[in-house]
This record gives structure tokens, C-alpha cells and sequence, in this order.
């Protein structure tokens, strides 16, 4: 009895080890994306995975940025369209259009981007506070400038994305 | 102290079995009550039997389990409810309050021994509740039975059960049913083990572990024949477990038949028969041989009525049997019929005895067994058939093998038995046999122990199954619906003339739909748990408000999903209370309004199409509608006078949060608390609430839920390039108008003429901002809509055809929207989003205005 109970701790603790050291190896990863002329991008460990575009049933009621659904291999999800959260100029979806699924709080998100680029390491001591962006497009979504060489990437608040500061939640809940 | 798994197993179910006990005991005492005071004290007989029997088998299993407070409590309620019962006393309101104290008190019980294992520290709580309900016995002028607590010794135990046995519920029986066929079959498995390990010390505990479980269930139920043979049986293993008898094949076999009698039983019992089992005292007999002592405790009482018949003569049947148990026991009940016997071990030797027969010891009957060595009961009777032509030979099997039977049915044998045999059945077969001295008879005497044994094989077999598991298994279902969807409606088969496709899928579509079908009754369950709980809350709520109310039920076996039992349940509480506490008058005020003194609370439920109506109803002082309405204004609930509000509309702003609790003290107050609540619980599970209400009449409210949260049959619809499902039971028809069937207001909004009737049409493009391919009225179609006696006209483009989907639900993402009610995946992988008829069709004059708008 007391034996398997041990048994069972140190198994539980390995677990805990592996879970931990998933934790790190996502730390400091980001996936970058091009929107328009500059490069985003979202901490590795909200990406559950990167699709092509699909076909999507617009839902009424919703922001425009809220491009509609989606069914991703039998779960329907939401797709929102970046370019237009940022009130940028909307663009046709082409080859290299994405759909970048998101998980945040057990909510799925697709968010489509005009490409993806790539995987990259940000270590927390290479990134800059946002400047305070007033009056700019969207320039709240983004809490924080990584460098890499010279190239600079913005990187994205999800949760600030998804749901928007006071005002765009008002916006989604008043739609809705 | 913590017991072993077993157990723990056994407190468990007794933990289980206790709270089914009580969810059943409360219902039960109120209804008693009532009838005491409807008729004047006198005692409803089914109730009372009813309720001891249940304080009496949780007493049976509290002291099983040296559950001592609960034992003590259990008792005395137990001889308050005798006395009752036997008239010698008048049940009264006090006496009930008492006993719904107890079962209070004893659910707490029941749930500290459900995490500790022990019912200790609750003595003194303990003490008062027994001190109470002494009291009560006193009252009624009877002596407090502390010292003659053995009236419920075994014999009027006994009487108890065989009187009652019917009443115990079919849950109840399944649930003892199901344990008991675990644990014996697991006996019966270890009794195979011990057939080639007789030394495994280890095995033989266990078994003894498993019928000491067994028997205690039994004594628990109160299943007397169950009990006494699994407790014989008992007795021979604790024998061998302590040393003092050695485990040999005799032994393990008779074992084994016992489990067969015990299974026997059970199966009875899973068919709602008694569980009585016939015959069984010879086998108790064989047992008790071979136990050291107290052999003789139990004298065989088999019928010696059987004798009568045989009128005075003496039949000699040669028993052929390899098995010593077996031949014993054969050997026991014919003997005890009467009959005398001769035995053999072997086909051989059964061949030796009827050559040497003569005219003092001819033999009436071969029984020979199938399965023997050197000769098989077949080859003997093959050979008895053909030297001695005019013996009858009888055949007993264990095995229920097709193959076999039609092979003996080709001897010229008499009948087969089928083992376990039931003792009596075989005197009488032997004895018609033997009579009609007829050898084919097989027919009828095949056949009556035939017919017994099929409906044998119809045990019940439920498995527990993780909830987990089982919505895993449903949602599957539900996958598999939409592939079957993908598949047969996939866009590579368009146009194609496939017959042999078409068939298969049509085989396909009632293979699924059953699935189907099977997978969603698995999750129903009968309202009735929820209902009858809410008789102990009517009752709680009369007594503390002093006010006279009546619960009425009607509709509980209308059978709902596990998940809305579980989502309604808090809701229904609170609008009973709420009718209760604030829908009723007081017994004075009623009489002067010229109501009956008793209010009345109707709780029903059925079935409609898709849903699921659970209705509350009152005839209580009704919602005040200008009330409702100033409080609305006042809280900017209302815009405007709210003159042209509907009732209905007013009604249900007392699902606004917070709505009334700042009026606490007026009429109509306190209606709000909590209704707030009730209605998210309701929408989560996709249900609505309508309120009926009449100022000094009384309230209605009916739950509306979907009878199935997982699928609808859909008429899929297209507007421009995007698709809709429309759940097909709020359509009512669909036509392509005339252009002179519509009518324009000078607002723009239209309406459709249907056989002289008008009706507002709704443009779907409109609503959603689609591009349509036709704006004509004529050139697309208008589904006509209809929810709660509403009619409107959708304007769409094109039908496309009928659809059976899974609903999924719009992602949390989105909140609710307007109109839509979920969505669903098509067939060629697209999504399509389903219509919230009840919305539209509700909201269309707030589209009215919007049009208005549009127009000017």
C-alpha cells in the first residue's frame, strides 16, 4: 500500500516535471505574422494551430471585423478578420491567407492574418514597453516591441485582441 | 477507521441505497399525513406498510454495518410507525414533523458515513431525535420499546417481508439485482479457481468476503430464501476458512449449484418476481451435511403434500450421475417425494442395474446426466432405448446447447431437465412421466421446464457506466450522424444514378437513426425524482407559513435528459417556493375572496412535439400587471406608459435581476428574487418560460424545454450564398406567392395574403444584410413561421431540402444572438446557422420598427 502510494507520488511529480518544462520551452516563443507592411506577434502558447482559409458563414449581428465561422474538423469556431480589428483597409484573402487558431480561457478563436511567417525566441530582456500610442490604429493591442537584430515585431495581447479594451466589449455585447 | 475496499464497497451501496430510501420515505410520510387528515386519523395502509418497511430495511442494513446511531434512531422511528400502523395510535402533524426530522437527521448520518465510514459523533444529536420520538411513542400512552426491541426478531421479520415484497421499488431491486449478480458471478469464478487451487487460502476469503456481502444484501431486502441459502453457504466456506472441514470437490460443487439458485433467484427478482426460491432446502440440506455442527437446524421442509398424488405407490427411478453432489441431491428429492432410487456413477453401472432388475425392483424411470465419463448420457440412452423399449428416460443438462438439443430430441427420451433444477417441478415431471407411461412427452414435459429456463436467460445486465464515457459515446453518435450526412450527400455523387448506393444508405440512415435513438434514451430519466422532492418542500413551506397548500403532480414518468433534470432542478425549487410563499393567500384571506381554504400548486409535466412543458400552477392572488409595470418604469425597465406592453411581455419582467426585491413587503414582491436565476438556468438549457397570469386567479408558468439538446430535423434554406436550417417543427408550410398576395403598408412592411389571411413577411436578406439573388416576392418562397400562436412569413430564396443535424452551439465568443439559435455543420462541411424561430417570430414588430425606420 504504501509502496504504490510512493510509487504514485513520484510518478505525479515526474508529470508535474514534464508540464513545467513544456511551460519553458514555450517561454520566450512567438509566432510572427505579417499584416500589411509589419510583423506581429502572439506568444506561442495561445496557437493551437495555423490553417489555410475556408469557407465562412458570416454570422449577422457582429462587429465587421468578425468575419463569422468556421468548422474546424467538426467544432465551429469564430473567425475574426485582424486587418479589420486594426480599422486597417480590408484585403482579398489569397494563397497565403491564414487562419491562426487561438485558444484563450477554453474559447477558440480564428484570427486571419495576410501570411505567417514564422516560429521565433524573444527573450523578456529584448522587448520594449509599447509606447503609447494615441489616436493610432489599434495600438493598444500590442503590449510590447521584441527586437531581433534590427527587426522589430509587435507583440500582440491576446486577450486584448479577442476582447478588446471597455469600449469594444461594449461594442460586441451591444451587437449582440 | 478506514475498511478495506470491500468493504467500503458495501458502505457504498449502503450509502446509496440509504439516500434512495429516503428520497422515497419523504414523499411517502407526507402523503400519509395528508390521508390521516383527510379521513379523520385513519392511517392510508399501503403508506404506512410502505414507510415501515423502509425504516426497517435501513435499520436491517445500519446494524449490518454497526451503524449504531443510525440503528438507534431508525428503530424508534420504526415503532412509532408500528404503533401507527396498528392502529394503536393516531398519526398526527407533530408526529410527522418528528419523522421529517429524523429523516433529516439520518441523511446527515448518511453523509458523514459516506466520507468517514462511521456514524460516531452524533450521538447526542442522536439522543435528542430518539428522546423526541419516545416521547411520541409515549403520548400515545405505549411503553417505549428500548427493552422489547426484539419485536422485529426473525420471524416477524419474515412476516414483514413476504407481506411486502411488492412494495419495494423496481430501482431498488435492480440496484440489488445488479451487486448481487456481480458478487455471485465473481463467486462463481473463485469456486472454479478453488477447483484446481482447494488450498488457496486467499481465494477462500475472498469468497467468503462475497457471499458475506451477498447475504447481507439479501438480509437487507429482506429476500429470506436468498438470505438463508447464501448464509448456509456461508457458513460451509467460514468452516473451511477456519480449518474445520476440508474444501473437497463435493464441496465446490454443491457451492456451485448454489450459486446456480442463488442466480436463479436474482433472475426472478430482475423479472419482478419474488426471488423466492422453490426447493431449495435440499440443497441447504447438502450444504448443512457437511458443516461439523448444527447440522440439523434446518430440517428439509419439503412437501410432503407432493406424496398425495403418488397415491400409495412407489416409483423406482434409476438416478445415472457422475457427480457425487448431484447424485446426492437428486437422490434427496426423490427421496422426499417418495420415490425410491437407485444410483449409478456411470453408464456402465446404470446398465448393470436395470439388467439385474426383477419384478420386486423394477425400475419406472432412467434420469441419467448428458456429460458423464466412459459413456455419455446419449450412448446410454441409446442403448436403453433399444433393450428396454417401454423405460422412460429422462435427461438432465446443464448446458443450453441448440445443438444438443436437437440431438436428444432425436432419442426417444421421455424429456430433459435443465439444471438448476427446481426440485418440485422434476417430482412432477417424473411422476406424469412415469403415469402416462408414454415415452414421447417430450413436449410437455420439455416444454415446461423449458419455458422456465428461456425467460432465466433474460437476466438483467446493467453496468455502471461513467457519465464521462457515456457523453464521449453520444457526441460520437452525433459525429457519426454528420458523416453520414457528408457521405451521402456528397457533392461527388450529384447527378450520379446510384440504386444500389441509394439503398445501402438507406440501410445506413436506419442503422444511424436507431443508434441514435438508443444513445440519447440512455441519458432520459423520469421527472418523477425531481417531483416527488418537491412534495417535502410544499409540505415544509405549508407548515412554516401556516398557510393551507395542496401539491398536485401529474406527468412525472414524462422522461427528460439527465443534464435538464440536473439544470431545472434549482429553477423548479424556486418557483414552487415562490408560489408558495408568495401565489398563495393565507388560509383566511382565501375563504374571504370565496377561494377554498386550501391553495393548490399543480407541478405536471408532458410532452410536446420537441419539448418538454414542466408547468407550475397556482390558484393563488395572481401577478398584478400595473404593479409589475410601475416598478419597470421606475427602474427604466419600461419605456414610455407601457400601455401597449402585452401581458405576457409584462409578465416577464420579473426575470429582470434585482427586479422586485426593493418592495419586499407588497403583493407582488419577491417574485423577483431569484427569478433572474431561474430564467439563465433555463436558457442554458435552451428552454423558455411563459407566464400565464390572472389578478386574482392564479399564475401559470411553463418551462418549455427541448426534449433533446443534440438534434433537430431541419428544412435547409438559402439566402444569397449563405445557408440557414430551419428547425422543421416551426414551419407550417412554404409557398411562392403571387405578386398580388402581397401587400406593402405605406411603412414598407409587407404582408403575404394566405387563404385571407395576412400575415407580416420578414425578409431574411434584410434581417442579416445578405445580397439575395431574388428581391420579388414571387420569384423566391415565404416559409410560413409559427410560435406560440404567432404566424409570420421568412422571405428566402430557395428551399434546398430537409436536413437531420446536430445542433452545436454558436461559440461562447459571440454571446447571444438575435434570431440565431445555434449552428450546425452540413454535409459538405459547411456551416450553417439555425434559426431561432421563437425569436423571430416574437421580434418581428421590433423589425417592424426598424423598417419603419428604413422607411422614412
Amino acid at each position: 500500500m504504501t509502496e504504490t502510494l510512493i510509487k504514485d507520488v513520484t510518478t505525479s511529480n515526474a508529470g508535474v516535471g514534464i508540464l513545467e518544462e513544456d511551460q519553458d520551452t514555450l517561454k520566450d516563443k512567438y509566432l510572427t505574422f505579417h499584416i500589411g507592411n509589419e510583423d506581429y506577434g502572439i506568444a506561442i502558447r495561445f496557437v493551437t494551430e495555423i490553417i489555410g482559409m475556408q469557407k465562412i458563414t458570416e454570422v449577422p449581428e457582429t462587429p465587421d471585423y468578425i468575419k463569422g465561422i468556421i468548422n474546424l474538423r467538426g467544432k465551429v469556431i469564430p473567425v475574426m478578420d485582424v486587418r479589420l480589428r486594426f480599422k486597417m483597409q480590408a484585403r482579398d484573402y489569397d494563397e497565403r491567407t491564414c487562419v491562426v487558431v487561438v485558444n484563450h480561457n477554453d474559447i477558440a478563436v480564428g484570427l486571419v492574418v495576410d501570411t505567417v511567417s514564422e516560429v521565433v525566441d524573444i527573450p523578456i530582456d529584448q522587448i520594449e514597453a509599447s509606447p503609447d500610442f494615441s489616436g493610432g490604429k489599434g495600438g493598444h493591442f500590442v503590449e510590447g516591441l521584441g527586437k531581433i537584430g534590427s527587426d522589430i515585431k509587435m507583440l500582440l495581447n491576446i486577450n486584448c485582441l479577442l476582447y478588446g479594451d471597455q469600449e469594444i466589449l461594449e461594442n460586441i455585447s451591444g451587437d449582440s | 477507521m478506514i475498511p478495506d475496499s470491500d468493504d467500503r464497497e458495501i458502505f457504498e451501496c449502503f450509502v446509496i441505497e440509504a439516500n434512495e430510501t429516503l428520497d422515497e420515505v419523504e414523499p411517502r410520510l407526507i402523503e400519509m399525513q395528508q390521508h390521516a387528515d383527510d379521513s379523520a386519523g385513519d392511517i392510508d395502509q399501503d403508506n404506512i406498510n410502505f414507510l415501515f418497511r423502509l425504516f426497517h430495511t435501513l435499520k436491517g442494513g445500519a446494524g449490518f454495518l454497526n451503524l449504531s446511531t443510525v440503528t438507534a434512531v431508525t428503530h424508534e422511528a420504526e415503532t412509532l410507525l408500528d404503533l401507527f400502523r396498528n392502529g394503536k395510535a393516531i398519526c398526527k402533524k407533530s408526529d410527522t414533523d418528528l419523522l421529517c426530522q429524523t429523516i433529516d437527521f439520518v441523511r446527515k448520518l448518511i453523509e458523514t458515513i459516506d466520507v468517514n465510514f462511521s456514524d460516531e459523533g452524533f450521538e447526542a444529536e442522536g439522543d435528542v431525535i430518539i428522546d423526541g420520538l419516545k416521547a411520541a411513542i409515549n403520548e400515545t400512552g405505549q411503553p417505549s420499546s428500548s427493552s422489547d426491541s426484539s419485536e422485529t426478531s426473525p420471524e416477524s421479520k419474515t412476516n414483514e417481508f413476504d407481506d411486502f415484497t411488492i412494495e419495494i421499488t423496481p430501482e431498488m431491486v435492480e440496484k440489488f439485482v445488479e451487486e448481487g449478480s456481480d458478487l455471485i458471478e465473481e463467486a462463481e469464478g473463485i469456486l472454479l479457481e478453488l477447483e484446481k487451487n482447494p488450498n488457496d487460502r486467499e481465494l477462500i476469503s475472498n469468497i467468503f468476503r462475497n457471499i458475506h456481502s451477498f447475504k447481507g444484501n439479501c438480509g437487507f431486502f429482506g429476500y429470506k430464501d436468498l438470505e438463508t441459502i447464501s448464509h448456509k453457504a456461508e457458513e460451509v466456506l467460514e468452516a473451511v476458512k477456519d480449518k474445520k472441514i476440508d474444501l473437497d470437490q463435493i464441496i465446490i460443487s454443491t457451492l456451485i449449484s448454489t450459486v446456480d439458485f442463488i442466480k436463479r433467484g436474482l433472475s426472478q427478482l430482475s423479472r419482478g418476481e419474488s426471488g423466492d426460491i422453490e426447493n431449495y432446502s435440499e440443497l441447504i440440506e447438502v450444504l448443512g451435511d457437511r458443516l461439523p455442527v448444527d447440522e440439523d437446524e434446518i430440517s428439509g421442509p419439503v412437501s410432503s403434500v407432493l406424496d398425495e398424488s403418488s397415491g400409495g405407490q412407489v416409483f423406482h427411478v434409476l438416478v445415472a450421475e457422475d457427480e457425487p453432489t448431484q447424485l446426492n441431491l437428486l437422490v434427496k428429492i426423490l427421496g422426499k417425494a417418495n420415490f425410491r432410487t437407485s444410483q449409478a456413477v456411470d453408464g456402465n453401472e446404470a446398465l448393470n442395474i436395470l439388467g439385474n432388475q426383477d419384478k420386486e425392483n423394477r425400475i419406472d424411470l432412467l434420469l441419467t446426466d448428458i456429460r458423464m465419463p466412459n459413456m455419455t448420457g446419449e450412448e446410454l440412452s441409446e442403448i436403453v432405448n433399444n433393450k428396454y423399449p417401454t423405460l422412460p428416460i429422462l435427461v438432465t443438462t446443464a448446458e443450453d446447447d441448440k445443438e444438443l438439443l436437437k440431438k436428444l430430441l432425436k432419442l426417444d427420451i421421455a424429456g430433459y431437465v435443465d439444471k438448476p433444477f427446481v426440485g418440485e417441478t422434476l417430482v412432477e415431471l417424473i411422476k406424469n412421466i412415469i403415469k402416462q407411461s408414454v415415452k414421447k412427452n417430450i413436449v410437455s414435459g420439455g416444454q415446461i421446464l423449458k419455458s422456465g429456463d428461456k425467460s432465466q436467460k433474460i437476466v438483467r445486465r446493467d453496468i455502471r457506466v461513467d457519465l464521462d464515457k457515456l457523453d464521449t459515446l453520444i457526441n460520437l453518435v452525433g459525429e457519426l450522424i454528420i458523416s453520414r450526412e457528408m457521405v451521402t450527400r456528397n457533392q461527388d455523387l450529384e447527378g450520379l444514378e446510384l440504386p444500389n448506393f441509394e439503398r445501402s444508405v438507406h440501410q445506413l440512415h436506419l442503422i444511424t437513426n436507431e443508434l441514435q435513438d438508443i444513445a440519447m434514451a440512455v441519458r432520459m430519466v423520469p421527472l418523477s425524482i425531481l417531483f416527488r422532492k418537491m412534495i417535502r418542500l410544499v409540505h415544509d413551506l405549508s407548515s412554516k407559513s401556516g398557510k393551507k397548500i395542496k401539491l398536485q403532480l401529474s406527468g412525472e414518468d414524462t422522461e427528460v435528459d439527465k443534464s435538464v433534470i440536473d439544470q431545472i432542478s434549482d429553477p423548479l425549487v424556486h418557483m414552487i417556493r415562490n408560489a408558495g410563499d408568495h401565489g398563495i393567500e393565507t388560509a383566511e384571506e382565501r375563504i374571504s375572496l370565496g377561494k377554498t381554504e386550501t391553495g393548490t400548486i399543480k407541478l405536471s409535466a408532458e410532452q410536446k412535439g420537441n419539448e418538454v412543458w414542466v408547468i407550475v400552477q397556482e390558484d393563488g392572488r395572481g401577478l398584478r400587471r400595473e404593479k409589475i409595470l410601475e416598478k419597470g418604469i421606475k427602474n427604466g425597465l419600461v419605456k414610455g406608459d407601457g400601455s401597449d406592453m402585452r401581458d405576457e411581455d409584462v409578465f416577464q419582467l420579473i426575470f429582470e435581476p434585482g427586479f422586485s426585491t426593493a418592495e419586499k413587503l407588497t403583493d407582488i414582491s419577491g417574485r423577483g428574487v431569484g427569478m433572474d436565476v431561474v430564467k439563465k438556468n433555463i436558457e442554458k438549457i435552451k428552454g423558455r418560460i411563459v407566464i400565464e397570469s390572472v389578478a386574482g386567479e392564479g399564475t401559470c408558468f411553463t418551462i418549455r424545454i427541448p426534449l433533446t439538446l443534440a438534434t433537430i430535423v431541419g428544412m435547409l434554406v438559402r439566402v444569397g450564398t449563405v445557408l440557414y436550417t430551419i428547425p422543421i417543427t416551426g414551419i407550417r408550410e412554404s409557398l411562392r406567392p403571387q405578386a398580388h398576395d402581397i401587400t406593402t403598408r405605406p411603412d414598407g412592411q409587407e404582408f403575404v395574403k394566405i387563404r385571407n389571411e395576412l400575415y407580416p413577411v420578414i425578409r431574411l436578406h434584410r434581417l442579416h444584410n445578405i445580397i439575395p439573388t431574388h428581391t420579388e416576392a414571387h420569384e423566391g418562397i415565404v416559409v410560413v413561421l409559427e410560435s406560440g400562436g404567432e404566424i409570420i412569413g421568412l422571405f428566402v430564396d430557395e428551399i434546398l431540402h430537409q436536413i437531420e443535424t446536430v445542433i452545436k452551439g454558436l461559440s461562447k465568443f459571440f454571446g447571444n444572438i438575435k434570431g440565431i439559435s445555434g449552428c450546425n455543420i452540413l454535409g459538405n462541411g459547411q456551416v450553417s446557422l439555425i434559426l431561432d424561430i421563437e425569436g423571430l417570430v416574437h421580434n418581428y414588430s421590433v423589425v417592424n420598427e426598424e423598417y419603419q425606420l428604413v422607411g422614412t
